[in-house]
């Protein structure tokens, strides 16, 4: 194998957290981690210049903005996929476990929750990986909580 | 007050319809007004004076504080049906290889020129382009500026 990128100790530090994301998406394990290939692929062949970013950026304020925005987009492409596999697949998405509640409800009430409760994400970046509007978002969070309570 | 009695004694009071919890049960019509915007401030509020303005009205209403506990235990209710999965070792090891190859695949030294890099370059231009015109305006090139206006001076005549 050739030598590793220099960026690449960047991103596998958020793939853990990338593969929670893709398994709060599809809850397979085999799945989730294809969700995280693809949109690390989708993302790297459209925005190699970005990656190079986090190599040349000295300061650590820029490199941290840097990351942020490329972890923005991986989530972005991650939410695109999988929203369009859960269409394709909807055996899948169906967890018969103690998460049965979650996985009722539609891929981005499952986005929004995790994103918001889990990742703590703010709503404006909410806003971007899911293409959904900020009032709209609001509505949703509270209806699939009210969902999620109502079965538990 | 203890937090988990006091998590305990609403489990208690909350009302069933149908066996299904509503989020009114947790949150019953109250006086206070701040008390029904609570989760919303939970939720989105950046602003760290208004939190700290709520946090100081809390200390003296009933109803907050109650308000407070609920929402803390709607929360908690919520997040732990949420689910957080994380990699097995092998699984993350089968990630990073992965990604290594797909990385290798891409040419990264034919990228296009990185926006930090076309800072640097621009910085560059700057700094030669001002040490011109700083040596176009010094007094070391006044003599020049002379002999030169001489010698148009000549050569017009």
């Amino acid at each position: 194998m050739g030598m590793s990128e220099p960026f690449e100790p960047h991103i596998q530090k958020i793939i853990p957290e990338l593969f929670s994301f893709g398994y709060a998406l599809i809850p397979d394990d085999l799945q989730a981690g294809q969700l995280v290939i693809d949109a690390l692929a989708s993302f790297s062949a459209l925005n190699k210049e970005k990656l190079m970013e986090l190599t040349d950026a000295n300061d650590d304020e820029l490199q941290k903005i840097c990351f942020g925005e490329i972890k923005r987009q991986i989530y972005r492409n991650m939410f695109q996929i999988g929203k369009r596999r859960c269409e394709q697949l909807p055996a899948i998405c169906q967890e018969k476990n103690k998460f049965q509640a979650f996985y009722k409800l539609s891929v981005s009430k499952r986005a929004i929750l995790f994103l918001k409760q889990k990742a703590l994400v703010s709503l404006s970046d909410i806003e971007f990986i899911t293409g959904i509007e900020h009032l709209e978002i609001i509505s949703r969070l509270h209806t699939s909580r009210e969902e999620l309570v109502s079965q538990a | 007050m203890d937090e988990h009695l006091s998590h305990s004694s609403l489990k208690s009071s909350l009302k069933f319809k149908n066996n299904e919890l509503l989020k009114k049960d947790f949150f019953p019509k109250t006086k206070c007004i701040h008390s029904r915007k609570i989760m919303n401030l939970c939720d989105f509020s950046e602003d760290e004076k208004e939190i700290s303005l709520f946090e100081k009205h809390a200390t003296d209403c009933d109803d907050c504080q109650k308000a407070s506990i609920a929402a803390r235990f709607y929360l908690k209710m919520t997040d732990e049906a949420i689910p957080l999965f994380r990699p097995s070792s092998e699984m993350l090891e089968g990630l990073h290889t992965e990604m290594g190859e797909i990385f290798s695949r891409l040419n990264f030294k034919n990228a296009e020129e990185t926006f930090t890099q076309k800072w640097a370059w621009l910085k560059k231009t700057e700094i030669v382009v001002a040490d011109f015109f700083n040596i176009l305006i010094s007094w070391k090139m006044i003599p020049v500026y002379l002999i030169a206006g001489i010698l148009f001076m000549f050569l017009i005549h």
